[in-house]
């Protein structure tokens, strides 16, 4: 028996298969078989590290429990099956136009959007796909590529008194909603003063200043935000880095960029797939 | 974190303690199974209240064994108090409608102590700060699966995600959920 893992062998459960085939999940939601249950018990009350990974997986469940209301209220990057469709009718569009592109020459047909399509102004935050720009041969460049919504922010409900950065943070995020740019930097650089390792401050000041066209300082932001490591805005930061970079014309630096993004496998990497495919198009 | 939490050495030691009745060795049994008997047994009742008998019930029932010389094989401890516990468990859910719960026999044996509430609590501490550190989609993926028992594809519908990508960020969500609470639980 190893001196760091456990193996109930009888049973057939170890510490990897349980990782494997998140048993520790299963477990607790009561979906493993009555064999599997007693092999996966039996192991746990003799292995300290599965234990402990399932008394923290059942705290996250509690605690998850206690405050699921307001995260069920609270808003989400994603808006509902229309979204999903919309992005799909995207994406088959973006397709298609790529397809016809690179079949033919292009044509110099400067079509409108598809009606299936939503418009910009329905969308609630950028589409999934960048916008296909013809139904035939779309006129793809590097500024077309960088094109960019600003991420849409929901104010958090806090309890209590803010802290000064965070009362700044809020204040420049609503100035950020209103589309007050310019006000939103002062505030949310402020914020940065008070709270310097705050990824949530850093990636919006970064957007702000890529609204103003401030690309040079949009992108210091971003990295310091992407330096914090592992955040919730880590994602996010990468593409609109390389958004920065495509503005740029840095097509080597924005690649990169996407490729991290690829890499996290998280709900753009689809995105960046799509945005290097367009990249490698107009860059030959 | 070391995997095993008694070497076969160590639960042959530790049931031979409790055969000669030392009060520190039935001290430590105690308080290294009955956490792990009790979420066992709740996991299987989903009863609090018959949990806690229950976890009482296996330490006596064990401790009685190993005195009375009924643990054949004293190096598998681990696996005797867990066929004790499902054998417990099985009958209490066969009989819970028909059986009176007795009382404890034992009761100055301070057995199946209730769980360390201060290390739950400061668990819950350290996984609310974790949590409050995910993207809110990444929050509600979790509470879909986790509290309302929803399939990635089922959650994909309510999110306007793929079921692939509700899979992906939920297995990641977790991982690191959990590797920021270790890391916080270290700091």
């Amino acid at each position: 028996m190893s001196a760091t893992a456990t193996d109930s062998s009888k049973d057939g459960m170890d510490c990897d298969r349980v990782a494997r085939e998140e048993i520790l999940e299963a477990y607790l939601a009561g979906g493993l078989s009555e064999e599997d249950r007693d092999g996966f018990e039996q192991h746990y009350l003799g292995c300290a590290r599965c234990f402990d990974g399932l008394q923290t997986l059942q705290a996250i469940r509690e605690e998850l429990r206690r405050t699921g209301a307001s995260i069920e209220a609270a808003p989400t990057r994603s808006f509902g099956p229309w979204m999903a469709a919309a992005g799909v009718a995207a994406a088959v569009l973006l397709a298609l136009a790529v397809g016809v592109w690179m079949r033919q020459a292009p044509a110099g047909i400067s079509g409108g959007r598809s009606p299936d399509a939503p418009s910009r102004t329905e969308l609630p935050k950028e589409p999934q796909a960048e916008e296909p720009t013809t139904s035939g041969a779309p006129e793809l460049s590097l500024e077309q590529l960088a094109r960019m919504e600003p991420p849409r922010y929901e104010p958090l409900r806090l309890r209590g008194v803010p802290d000064e950065a965070t009362a700044r943070f809020q204040q420049g995020m609503e100035r950020y909603r209103k589309g007050d740019y310019p006000g939103a930097v002062d505030d949310l650089r402020s914020a940065a003063g008070l709270e310097p390792d705050g990824a949530h401050i850093l990636f919006f000041l970064g957007i702000s200043h890529l609204m103003l066209g401030q690309d040079g300082a949009a992108v210091d932001r971003l990295q310091a935000t992407i330096a914090l490591g592992d955040s919730s805005y880590l994602e996010d930061a990468h593409w609109y880095l390389a958004k920065a970079f495509l503005r740029r014309k840095d097509a080597g630096a924005a690649r990169t960029h996407l490729k991290a993004l690829i890499e996290l496998r998280g709900s753009r990497s689809d995105e960046a797939r799509q945005l290097i495919a367009q990249l490698e198009h107009v860059t030959g | 974190m070391s995997g095993v939490l008694l070497t076969p050495q160590q639960q042959s030691t530790l049931a031979a303690r409790i055969r000669s009745r030392e009060p520190s060795a039935e001290e430590e049994f105690v308080r290294l199974f009955s956490p792990r008997v009790a979420l066992m047994v709740f996991t299987r009742t989903h009863d609090p209240e018959a949990a806690r008998d229950l976890v009482q019930d296996v330490m006596l029932a064990v401790v009685r064994a190993v005195r009375g010389e009924q643990l054949r094989d004293p190096e598998r401890l681990v696996g005797f108090v867990f066929g004790t516990a499902r054998n417990l468990t099985n009958n209490y859910l066969r009989n819970r409608h028909r059986l009176p719960r007795e009382d404890p026999l034992e009761a100055a044996l301070h057995l199946a102590s209730p769980p360390n509430a201060t290390e739950d609590s400061e668990r819950i501490a350290l996984v609310r700060r974790a949590l409050g550190a995910l993207d809110s989609t990444d929050r509600r993926i979790l509470l879909l699966t986790l509290v309302e028992g929803l399939k990635p594809g089922e959650i994909g519908i309510r999110l306007g995600l793929t079921s692939e990508v509700v899979r992906a960020r939920k297995s990641r969500a977790l991982k690191k959920t959990i590797a920021r609470v270790k890391k916080l639980s270290r700091t």
